[in-house]
């Protein structure tokens, strides 16, 4: 069950037991009973009938009954590498990270580094806060069974599957690399000076004004045969940087994405391929608001719309999904 | 049933030698990571250490990345 609902449907859930994964306004969340549950605030969604913004209701994610049992846990920045410790020998594992945060920061630059990330499958999103409210609330995560609450450190249930059920990460993009520059980097970073277009070091901040580069597409890279995305977040002239969305990697070559101008169709067509129904759903706020999702369906793949979206790492501008495979 | 560590195509996966399509996101996100990893150091030392990473994951994988394995080793790892 996948479906955005009002506090008491919510509630009425909880109290019969249900095991949910939230995602709603702050103020929503707060006046849930304690239960089998962790959320994230975010008033963000794409729902059955579409992309919409509400503080009024809460998407709520059902874990799948093939889910036996799980535990739940908060890790702060130092903490962070016991995720993948923790992780079930046999399931996976859903984490919340509040946004602009240590936290935040540190996952994104060093989760690939954590011995084991890919082995087993680690899925979730990254809270926020409605856009008029960035500075003035903080993006926040809940533990339904404690009701500890979290402004600061990542709260992660790993959930154990029933044997002969594996749980399977997907993602949806739709951009693809263009065939213009290739963009490198000799260190990891949010924010980046210089960087090498075609192997010829330049400041990366006058080079995308040069080529007017900054707007809505983000660069990308080819992981193996998957997309993966980072978003521009401001071209700063001033400190002659550029800041993104998720960091920049050494080793990985990036190109600006080729533009898309039906990010709807770009996503039916995408979802098209794919032969399952997902157990688990989430977007991204700059698809959001860059496509102008509201009101628009992205098939059976509904939930939050996120500050950001993880498939084992942070990804940006993506729909990233999971399915349970019998094996 | 997994190849051994021995068999060639290990080192050819960590070494980006291979040039085959992968299915599953997790292998084509971990191949990325080793092959990265083995350009940066391409001594015998770490190859052998990212093939040992290699066949923990796809042992882990074993039944999900079927396909992935299939692609590396052939229709039939032996």
């Amino acid at each position: 069950m996948r479906a955005i609902l009002s506090v008491e449907e919510v509630e009425a859930l909880i109290t019969a037991g249900e095991k949910l994964l939230l995602a709603g306004d702050e103020d929503l969340l707060r006046r849930l009973p304690k239960g089998d549950w962790v959320g994230g605030t975010i008033p963000y969604f794409i729902a059955e009938t579409g992309g919409l913004m509400t503080r009024e209701k809460i998407f709520a994610s059902a874990l799948p009954p093939e889910v036996t049992t799980f535990e739940t846990h908060f890790y702060n920045e130092q903490q962070l590498p016991r995720i993948v410790v923790d992780e079930p020998n046999h399931g996976f594992s859903f984490v919340i990270i509040p946004a602009f945060t240590r936290v935040h920061q540190s996952f994104a630059e060093n989760v690939q580094n954590y011995p084991g990330v890919f082995e087993r499958p680690l899925i979730g999103w990254v809270s926020g806060v409605a856009l008029d409210q960035i500075g003035k609330r903080t993006p926040k995560v809940v533990d339904g069974r404690t009701g500890q609450w979290s402004e600061d450190g990542a709260v992660c249930l790993h959930a154990n599957l029933r044997e002969n059920v594996a749980a399977e990460i997907g993602i949806v993009n739709p951009f693809v690399q263009g065939n213009g520059d290739t963009i490198t980097v000799d260190h990891s970073g949010f924010k980046i000076t210089n960087a090498y277009v075609n192997g010829e070091r330049v400041n990366l901040a006058e080079y995308f004004v040069t080529h007017d580069i900054g707007g809505r597409l983000p660069l990308v890279a080819n992981y193996s045969g998957a997309m993966v995305n980072v978003s521009i977040k401001s071209v700063n002239r001033g400190e002659k940087s550029v800041e993104f969305y998720a960091p920049l990697f050494p080793n990985i070559d990036y190109r600006l994405a080729v533009p898309v101008e039906d990010y709807e169709a770009a996503f039916a067509r995408e979802i098209g391929k794919i032969c399952a129904e997902p157990s688990l759903s989430m977007n991204c706020i700059l698809n959001y608001v860059y496509g102008r999702l509201e009101g628009k369906r992205t098939g059976d793949f509904t939930g939050p719309i996120t500050f950001g979206e993880i498939a084992y790492g942070l990804l940006n501008q993506t729909l990233v999904y999971m399915v349970l495979r019998n094996t | 049933m997994l190849p051994p560590k021995t068999h060639p195509k290990w080192k050819e996966l960590v070494c980006g030698k291979l040039k085959v399509t992968f299915t599953l996101l997790a292998t084509k996100f971990f191949v990325t990571r080793v092959t990265g990893r083995a350009k940066i150091d391409p001594s015998m030392e770490n190859i052998n250490r990212l093939i040992d990473e290699a066949y923990a994951f796809f042992k882990k994988n074993e039944k999900l990345a079927q396909k992935d394995i299939q692609a590396i080793f052939g229709q039939e790892p032996k």
